[in-house]
């Protein structure tokens, strides 16, 4: 077809020598895998929403009231996990409900925190951040929704992570400052990773379980660090570190090939740079104001954020693919949208 | 007194009279002192009127430094969009702070509309010029005379049923600024002795707690129960720092928080006595109004746990005033020392971190790395707390270390590792990384922009150190010494598990030969003096320099070098 093309090219007009059907395409482009659930304040207070993965047509994702923020995807990609929050007195409690819509229920503590909810790999229960009976402790939740203290330490335990082998890393300052532990997946052999002075923070696991990756905060600078589940080994995870910056959130991807990493330069300027495996930029999504909140499809081909890539006021999700290409507004509502998570 | 406004003014009609090319709005003036001022052979401003400022005195009647002053009380000159902090307190927008319903009658005066008002920094100054100016009027004051616009201050203030605390507003937050002189974005009015027609506020509080808080009680507070404070909690006021404190001990407000800091961290209010919850964050949870359930959670808030610091400003503001920072930092530093709270970010928190859903205080601008580092090197330490361990379900802590073991040894100490090898009562020189500690005549250190100093990681010597990223870099830290002679040559780092493991010193003479190397692993052998060999020095400036060049992705330290007179030189 080249060819006539270039034969034909000397006359005018030249129409195409083949009729194209009009949705012809190079390659075949595949559906966005799962489902999106957010934070959007289209009418007024935030509510969850879902949708497909384009985002389009949202509907509300759980049906209650208070406000109502989308959790951690689960990994059987059946039920939907979400924190609520009510005032006048202030109580925050989980509820997951059917992906699919359906009747929601109440899991696990009900206190003024309930933050940071981790569910094992497998599915079989998660484990959560509570002031329920204490300043702050761990407590393991059943997928029936039987509920059990993992820690007890008066200076407070934080930010769960489930490792496929359902040991929890965790963060507690029991020894006096924040550092990284692991114990069992019920509460057994609480054993401290880390022991450098200055926080250590947000405890990651890499899918195959080989790695914990976390925050450190080290001479003015917040850095992503890599240990074996031991301890061992642990050095910084860039292959190049970078100066001064100051991490804020990580997220693997579901195969473990990247690891996206919120960086702030400013008070209003955050970026989410991709890394591959080793460590090594793969790219950086660095829009006007932050882009934060990176979520990964199930097959770990996309991301999805919350950004300003076109200037409006209020932020938006988009996504890119793994290697940070093809920018791709989701929602476009005049009102906020944000905190994506993409679940199956 | 007549206001500088006046002189301005006169100053602006003659560039225009003169075909003079300034723009009314922006004149770069030098005022010298004309027959109204006082003698004095300083020239009164300087530099070209902000923006907003210039166009307010020209329309209206209120003196140039009070509507500075004011902007410097309300919002320390930043462009501000308020939040709500305290329950039932309006707003503040713009240089101005304007809120509430002030906002609408300085838009209406000033014929502008509201929401511009808000946003644009012109229309708010004109606006809160027009309300002033109003004010002043109907108070029927002597509007040239900048001591005789105080009542329309305190009124500007929003400050009610609070005689003191309006009077120290007047006096020590805009009128004090006025004495002091006021700078901004390169325009400079000097300093002007001011005698406010207002009332002088007692001050005459009992100093307790922390040592340099004025006490102020609050009737705000109530019994922690069994609960003990187990974490800071940093809040911006959303104003004024008179305002704010007026507020938290206004029994009607319902509000309070144990402290309030200034916005240049000069002065601190104690409002509740430690022991004592203020009432700073959420609601505490009481079954007896959620029909009688889940009575375990009586008590269990945020304000059982937590010790409230309230910070002049606001959470939109970009910026914080470094002696603030400071101030603050040593303020949580000795609450976290009275209390054995951790100091990290677990327990050093924004209010907007414990309740995200209608809080976002202290603001994005907050340097929270900077502020917890500030805290630990207050309290001449590391990253934890005075508390230790705390039990609990902890089990084996002391497994799986990822570096940062100390090797042992007890550190801390300065005290001589010599193990007999040096030359006692010889002379001893100890380079620092603080030049204030050294004596640039016979000793001192040197390093480039790309190192940056911290007192991070616990065991420094004095001060704190200086670090940098290794890699293939050629840029030493140096400390330079004038003597010679054999010495020993002993150096001083902190240990952790981002240091390098193998960092070079190397001895130069003044002529940059070479007199000695060692190569030792910091991330080890932390807070001690560590020698590094028995160095021949000639004469003149010589230098013990500390390698940035190994493998990348580490931290090496330059703290401290000690050079002892020794016999041990080959």
């Amino acid at each position: 077809m080249q060819l006539i093309v270039l034969l034909t090219a000397c006359s005018s007009p030249a129409p195409p020598a083949v009729e194209e059907r009009p949705d012809a395409r190079e390659v075949e482009i595949p559906p966005l895998p799962g489902r999106l659930t957010w934070i959007s304040e289209r009418t007024g207070a935030p509510r969850a929403v879902r949708a497909a993965a384009d985002g389009a047509d949202p509907v509300d994702a759980v049906g209650l009231d208070g406000a109502v923020f989308p959790g951690e995807p689960d990994p059987r990609g059946d039920l939907a996990l979400f924190v609520r929050s009510v005032e006048d007195p202030h109580l925050e409690t989980l509820w997951v409900a059917p992906v699919g819509g359906g009747e929601p229920r109440r899991v696990g503590p009900e206190a003024p925190q309930v933050r940071n909810p981790s569910w094992a790999p497998d599915g079989s229960f998660l484990v959560v951040e509570s002031s329920h009976e204490s300043f702050r402790d761990l407590y393991r939740v059943e997928r029936t929704g039987e509920t059990g203290r993992l820690t007890d330490a008066p200076h407070g335990s934080f930010e769960p992570a489930v490792g496929p082998n359902g040991r929890v890393a965790f963060v507690s300052s029991r020894d006096g400052d924040a550092e990284i532990y692991v114990m069992g997946p019920r509460g057994s052999s609480p054993t401290r990773l880390t022991s450098v002075p200055g926080d250590d923070m947000q405890p990651a696991w890499s899918p195959d379980g080989a790695t914990i990756t976390w925050l450190a905060r080290r001479d003015l600078t917040v850095q992503t660090w890599r240990m074996d589940p031991d301890g061992q080994n642990a050095r910084p995870f860039r292959a190049e570190p970078v100066a001064q910056q100051i991490a804020l959130a990580q997220a693997w991807s579901p195969d473990g090939t990247r690891l996206a990493v919120t960086v702030q330069f400013g008070p209003t300027d955050v970026a989410i740079d991709l890394l591959d495996a080793q460590g090594r930029v793969v790219a950086r999504i660095d829009g006007p104001g932050s882009d934060e909140h990176p979520t990964w499809s199930p097959d770990s081909q996309w991301l999805a954020f919350t950004g300003t890539h076109d200037g409006q006021a209020q932020p938006d999700l988009y996504r890119v693919d793994r290697d940070g290409k093809g920018l791709t507004r989701i929602t476009t509502d005049p009102a906020a949208d944000w905190l994506p998570r993409w679940s199956r | 007194m007549t206001s500088y406004t006046k002189r301005f003014l006169a100053l602006s009609i003659a560039f225009a009279l003169s075909g003079c090319s300034q723009q009314l709005g922006a004149p770069s003036v030098v005022i010298a002192p004309d027959g109204d001022a006082p003698d004095h052979d300083e020239p009164f401003v300087e530099g070209t009127i902000p923006s907003g400022f210039a166009e307010a005195v020209a329309q209206e009647t209120v003196p140039l430094e009070i509507l500075l002053a004011i902007s410097k009380a309300e919002t320390n000159f930043q462009m501000v969009t308020g939040e709500s902090e305290f329950e039932g307190q309006a707003v503040a927008y713009g240089l101005m702070g304007l809120r509430g319903e002030n906002i609408e009658l300085a838009a209406e005066l000033s014929g502008q509309d509201v929401e511009l008002v808000k946003t644009d920094r012109t229309a708010n100054v004109l606006a809160a010029a027009a309300l002033l100016a109003e004010w002043a009027f109907e108070a029927g004051i002597d509007q040239d005379d900048v001591n005789a616009w105080a009542p329309v201050v305190a009124r500007y203030s929003g400050i009610v049923d609070d005689d003191d605390a309006l009077a120290e507003y007047v006096h020590y937050e805009v009128y004090e600024a006025i004495q002091e002189g006021v700078a901004l974005e390169g325009f400079d009015l000097k300093s002007e002795d001011v005698s406010p027609d207002y009332p002088l506020p007692s001050r005459h509080g009992n100093r307790t707690g922390d040592s340099s808080a004025i006490w102020s009680p609050s009737p705000n507070h109530s019994s922690r129960g069994s609960a003990s404070p187990e974490f800071v909690i940093i809040h911006t006021c959303e104003g004024s720092y008179s305002g704010c404190w007026s507020w938290l001990r206004n029994s009607s407000a319902g509000v309070s928080a144990h402290y309030v800091v200034n916005s240049t961290g000069s002065e601190v209010r104690h409002l509740v006595d430690e022991d004592r919850k203020a009432w700073h964050i959420s609601a505490d949870y009481s079954c007896s109004r959620n029909s009688s359930q889940e009575c375990q959670l009586n008590g269990v808030a945020m304000n059982s746990y937590s010790i409230g610091i309230e910070h002049a400003g606001y959470g939109s503001q970009t910026s914080w005033n470094s002696g603030l920072i400071s101030r603050s930092a040593e303020l949580t530093c000795g609450i976290t020392q009275r209390h054995g709270i951790p100091r990290d970010q677990y327990h050093i928190v924004g209010h907007g971190q414990l309740q995200p859903w209608n809080r976002s205080d202290p603001g994005a601008a907050w340097p929270w790395t900077s502020y917890l580092s500030q805290v630990n090197a207050a309290c001449g330490s590391n990253g934890g707390s005075s508390g230790g361990s705390s039990g609990g379900s902890s089990g084996g802590s002391s497994g799986g270390s990822s570096g940062g073991s100390s090797g042992g040894s007890s550190g801390g100490s300065s005290g001589g590792t010599s193990g007999g090898t040096s030359t006692p009562g010889a002379t001893q020189i100890v380079i620092d990384s603080n030049n204030s500690a050294n004596n640039p005549a016979t000793h001192f250190i040197e390093v480039s922009g790309d190192w940056w100093s911290s007192a991070n990681v616990s065991g420094y010597y004095n001060t704190g150190y200086w670090v940098a990223a290794t890699g293939s870099i050629s840029d030493p830290a140096r400390f330079k010494f004038q003597g010679s002679g054999c010495y020993q040559v002993e150096a001083w780092w902190t240990s952790g598990s981002d240091r390098p493991s193998s960092a070079t010193y190397i001895g130069w003479n003044s002529d940059d030969s070479e007199v000695g190397r060692q190569t030792v692993s910091q991330k080890v052998n932390g807070g001690q003096w560590n020698t590094l060999g028995h160095w021949e020095f000639g004469s003149g400036w010589n230098t013990v320099a500390l390698s940035r060049w190994t493998a990348a992705g580490t931290y090496v330290v330059a703290d401290a070098v000690r050079l002892t007179p020794s016999t041990q030189c080959n």
